[in-house]
């Protein structure tokens, strides 16, 4: 995939006066076919809009070489995109930076609808996005948390449990593991440390009353929301990402029950860690996103 | 086009030509009425720390444009925004990167030579510029790498550290090409694997700066063969705030 793709032809993409916002716009070389969305990619986390290990740019490249307008993009604060100094948080202004970002593409290439890519937290702004704007055709959403603020810290560490445990079974045949395990340089020890910490400390230990299973009814409210605007969604999760973990306790249940069938995919993607470091997972997931949006464009918005 | 404007700094992307190729640049320009007709180039470093370093290049670049600088930050040719793969990747091109974007530095700024602050590669890139093509001014090296050799194992160690416990299984062509974390080709390895900047043969620049977050004895060597050609300065930052007391020093002695 980090072979040279042809077919693209990109500028620089600044967006709003003061405190723009910095971008690359990549455009396919030749005109894009009429009513395709122009896709959004929003910043995993703090990582720059190149993405993690470069992952942005490969993707709008070769995005781009299928006929889809893209741009990668800085929210305020990150990478190049100078920092906000109105003191709003930023769950509640990068929402908003996203859709100014949405109105400067509309105007400049007369985009009427558009698929919002993001990674990890850059999965839950366009979730938040996609609920307040009906201009949002589609989502590819990868391993986003899609859980509240005040849940996130204790089903984090649940969840992390849980992907240690798929982990180490995983493991439980590997003699490379055990010589590591055997010789106390296996990352379990440290796990382990933790643990045994966390038994002495009781602001450590999760919250028992807690109710799993289910989101928070805003955040149902929210799914719900892009269920009845019939919002094709794909949901990737990296089998090495915690997120997988909480989307199978907490969300998938509420949310495979009220989303339309045909407009929900779900994808677990094999041997692969949470930021997919190597090109072959940039690779796969390269592949079924186009796939995706092929579908999603024949299909004029439902793939 | 200008993207930002923090504390009357002005943040501007641009493309720039460089064999064949466009590398993407950010300018910091001072603002109006602050210019002192320096001309600042920032060299940054690859991988995870091109990752790890990015914010405090960013405010490095302000605290340059702030002080009446002009300063330049650009991708080198298969990284970040600008155009290239892996395998445009290589030590003349990246150092073709460095003087494309420094002439075009020279002609924002209007000044005859540019200064280079480099953070660890971009440090050895930087020497290596000044020292065969040039000419720089002052070359502030942070935390340089001196040996590639040494740099290409421990990129590579950080790289299997990052995968060990992920999930990620590196498939034979991911082992060929993506030892370092990010891809590069075993041509390109082996060109950063001769990087030796104790064999440089000429002074890099008109006066060096060596800073170094922790004690080593490469460093030490490096400040000892550079004061043989030119006057050279060796520190070690100590202390709680390691970065922000590097960019003060970096920026005050280049500018002073």
């Amino acid at each position: 995939m980090d072979s040279q793709v042809e077919g693209y032809v990109e500028s620089v993409f600044a967006c709003g006066g003061a405190g723009a916002l910095a971008g690359i716009l990549c455009r396919p070389e030749r005109p894009a076919a009429a009513g395709r969305p122009a896709i959004v990619f929003v910043n995993a986390g703090n990582a720059p809009r190149t993405g993690p290990g470069r992952i942005y740019v490969r993707l709008s490249r070769s995005f781009a070489a299928l006929g889809f307008a893209c741009v990668r993009f800085d929210l305020s604060g990150i990478g190049d995109s100078p920092e906000r100094r109105d003191g709003r948080p930023f769950r509640v202004y990068a929402p908003e930076e996203t859709r100014r970002v949405m109105d400067e593409l509309g105007q400049r290439l007369g985009v009427e609808e558009f698929v919002l890519f993001g990674i990890c937290a850059g999965a839950d702004i366009s979730f938040d996005t996609a609920c307040a704007d009906p201009r949002v055709a589609g989502l590819v959403l990868v391993n986003g948390a899609f859980v509240d603020g005040e849940a996130f810290a204790d089903l984090y560490h649940r969840a992390e449990r849980r992907t240690m445990r798929r982990y180490y079974r995983k493991r439980l045949l590997s003699p490379r593991a055990w010589g590591r395990l055997l010789t106390l340089r296996s990352k379990l020890w440290r796990h382990l440390g933790r643990r045994l910490r966390s038994l002495f400390d009781p602001d450590a230990a999760p919250d028992p009353c807690r109710k799993h299973g289910e989101p928070s009814r805003d955040r149902q409210k929210r799914w719900r929301v892009l269920a009845r605007r019939e919002v094709p969604a794909l949901l990737m999760f990296s089998e090495g990402s915690v997120f997988r973990d909480i989307y199978r306790s907490e969300v998938a249940q509420a949310l495979e029950r009220m989303y339309p069938e045909d407009r929900l995919r779900v994808v677990v993607q094999k041997a692969t860690d949470h930021t997919f470091t190597l090109l072959s997972a940039q690779e796969k997931m390269a592949a079924e996103v186009s796939g995706w949006l092929e579908r999603f464009a024949e299909a004029g918005g439902a793939p | 086009m200008a993207v930002g404007h923090r504390i009357g700094v002005r943040r501007t992307l641009l493309y720039i030509s460089s064999g064949g190729r466009r590398v993407l640049a950010v300018c910091h320009a001072p603002p109006e009425g602050a210019r002192s007709g320096a001309g600042v180039l920032l060299c940054g470093p690859i991988g995870v720390e091109y990752y790890a370093r990015h914010k405090t290049l960013v405010r490095l670049g302000d605290m340059f444009a702030r002080a009446g600088a002009h300063c330049l930050r650009f991708d080198y040719t298969g990284c970040g925004d600008s155009e290239g793969t892996y395998e445009s990747m290589s030590l003349s091109s990246w150092l073709g990167d460095i003087a494309a974007v420094a002439a075009e530095l020279s002609s924002r700024a209007a000044c005859g030579s540019v200064s280079i602050c480099g953070v660890r590669l971009g440090a050895a890139l930087a020497a290596k510029y000044g020292a065969e093509a040039g000419p720089v001014d002052r070359l502030a090296m942070w935390d340089p790498v001196v040996n590639g050799r040494r740099h290409v194992d421990e990129l590579s160690r950080a790289h299997e550290r990052w995968l060990r416990g992920s999930f990620a299984r590196a498939s034979a062509s991911d082992r060929e090409v993506q030892g370092l974390g990010l891809p590069t080709s075993e041509a390109f390895r082996e060109e950063l694997r001769g990087i030796d900047l104790l064999g440089l043969p000429r002074a890099p620049a008109r006066e060096v700066l060596v800073l170094g977050s922790q004690s080593c004895e490469d460093r030490r060597r490096l400040v000892e063969h550079l004061g043989n050609m030119a006057p050279t300065e060796g520190h070690l930052l100590a202390g709680g705030s390691l970065a922000l007391a590097a960019m003060r020093r970096v920026v005050g002695w280049i500018l002073r």
